[in-house]
């Protein structure tokens, strides 16, 4: 009985961290908004915001170069984490639980951002993965992998799927509010192989579908943003975007997402060009589908806290670096998740 | 997670440009034309004090602070003042529309391409660059309030006495 109490109150005490660790999140971006509240009533006197973000309206070609590192190395399920010897006692519908050791990710993108006029653009995302993953299959205990378990080590380096998305900002005069809509191409390979780790049963296997370079669908993609001036020190930014797959290739669909994004910038560093900021990112999506997806381990929904900043070296040429951080995560079944990941770039303007 | 959809959460915000017009940089060179066609070069202006106005005719500061400028540049245009207006909006309507309601004196030019746009970078309107006699980025003003109009007089008065 003492044992269920202290266990509830753990339980209890998990949960109520959580929920402050949210509210702690959500009060520092709510409390820089309510600083700069007091201004808001002089800052609709004091100038009009451009959009000059990611969106811009500002005519010509400019390349972004981006590296994401994302490693997924803790096991969750729900709104917690959990081992890999409880993980691999679990039995699903699908039979027994498998246990994933890690996927460590290297995503370079390539963005390739054209103005043609002041209304109208076009974005191009080439994305190349560099992807680790080790599996201990569904007959393990959580530490070592018995026979017959599907367990297997994967490498893939090569591009995934493209992204073409055009916007039209001609609602407003400073074309700060637009809609987004484009295409998610089936350009990355699905048919992958890993290495068999079973030495039952050696040799090349596929790789689940959900970890390789390419889904083999086209996806469309759809959303709008709105960018402003809070006061003469802050700008603010949001975004939605929603992504579903046309079909299904060989049997799998990704599930479709929702993706909402909102920031801060701070616009009067003391250094001059130097732009930090912080995001909220809000990520829901639905689980796979067909009889060779994972309809189990997939899917969730992902609140993540961003900071990063933005620094000039030329004036054509800026860096820029942001770390995400969870804040809240809800997963179906078990799935490896990252505990930060961090992104930097380079950015040129032509 | 089988896919790794974190990133998909970042939106990237870098800026279409970086901080090209910064106070003791050598204010980047333009040619646009003016109202009538004629094309007017920054550097001709070498040697005066200079005050680029970063502005769109949708941009209520931006009106608000065209009087001052006016004013300002009337006071002091035989002392060497130069202001030159950069009309960053590709609605002539506009434009025009807002011209018609006021009488200004010093250049405006218009900025289809974004070419000076993109070497001053102004992510508020109205941005002022006040350039000195050599050439030389002195003071940016971002935004506009009364109070920086005796600001800009002071910087100007500054600059106009150095040789």
């Amino acid at each position: 009985m003492q044992t269920t109490n202290i266990t509830q109150r753990v339980i209890q005490n998990k949960y109520v961290h959580q929920i402050r660790n949210i509210l702690a999140a959500l009060s520092l971006v709510a409390g820089m908004v309510l600083m700069s509240s007091a201004d808001a009533g002089a800052c609709a006197s004091c100038g009009c915001t451009l959009s000059s973000m990611q969106f811009s309206d500002v005519q010509g070609l400019t390349l972004d170069l981006r590296w994401d590192y994302i490693n997924q190395d803790q096991l969750r399920t729900g709104t917690g984490t959990i081992s890999p010897v409880d993980a691999s006692k679990i039995v699903t519908s699908n039979g027994p639980q498998e246990v994933e050791k890690y996927t460590r990710n290297n995503y370079f993108t390539l963005g390739i951002d054209y103005v043609i006029t002041h209304e109208w653009g076009v974005n191009v995302q080439v994305p190349f993965i560099d992807r680790s993953h080790e599996t201990l299959g569904t007959n393990s205990n959580g530490i070592v992998a018995g026979p017959g378990g599907g367990q297997y080590e994967s490498h893939t380096d090569s591009f995934g799927d493209i992204k073409v998305v055009g916007r039209y900002q001609g609602f407003t005069p400073q074309h700060n509010v637009g809609i987004l809509f484009g295409l998610k191409l089936p350009t990355g390979t699905y048919t992958a192989t890993g290495t068999s780790t079973d030495p039952t049963a050696p040799g090349s296997v596929p790789i689940d579908r959900g970890l390789q370079p390419g889904t083999g669908t086209t996806d469309v993609i759809v959303g709008a943003f709105y960018n402003d001036i809070l006061s003469e020190n802050f700008g603010y930014f949001a975004t939605a975007l929603f992504q579903a797959a046309l079909y299904a290739q060989d049997h799998y669909m990704p599930g479709n997402g929702v993706n909402l994004n909102a920031g801060l910038r701070y616009l009067s560093f003391p250094v001059s060009g130097v732009v930090p900021q912080v995001q909220l990112n809000f990520r829901f999506v639905e689980r796979d589908s067909g009889s060779n997806a994972d309809t189990i381990n997939t899917g969730g929904t992902l609140l993540y806290i961003s900071p990063g900043v933005t620094v000039p070296v030329t004036h054509q040429f800026l860096v820029y670096g942001f770390v995400q951080l969870p804040i809240y995560q809800n997963l179906n079944g078990v799935q490896l998740a990252p505990r930060y990941t961090t992104s930097v770039g380079v950015h040129y303007i032509f | 997670m089988k896919i790794t959809v974190a990133i998909l959460l970042l939106m990237i915000t870098a800026p279409a440009f970086a901080n090209a017009g910064q106070v003791g940089t050598v204010a980047p060179d333009f040619s646009l034309p003016d109202l009538t066609g004629k094309t007017i070069n920054l550097q001709k202006f070498r040697g005066k004090v200079v005050l680029l106005d970063f502005w769109m005719p949708w941009c209520e500061p931006c009106r608000e602070e065209f009087p001052a400028l006016d004013a300002l540049y009337k006071k002091y245009r035989n002392d060497g003042l130069e202001i030159i207006g950069i009309n960053l909006d590709d609605s002539e309507t506009r434009l025009h529309e807002f011209l018609q309601k006021v009488t200004i004196s010093f250049t405006i030019v218009i900025d289809k391409k974004d070419r000076a746009r993109k070497s001053y970078s102004p992510e508020i309107l109205p941005s002022a660059f006040i350039v000195g006699k050599d050439g030389v980025i002195r003071y940016v003003h971002i935004g506009y309030h009364k109070e920086f109009l005796q600001l800009y007089e002071n910087e100007i008065v500054e600059l106009l006495k150095q040789p």
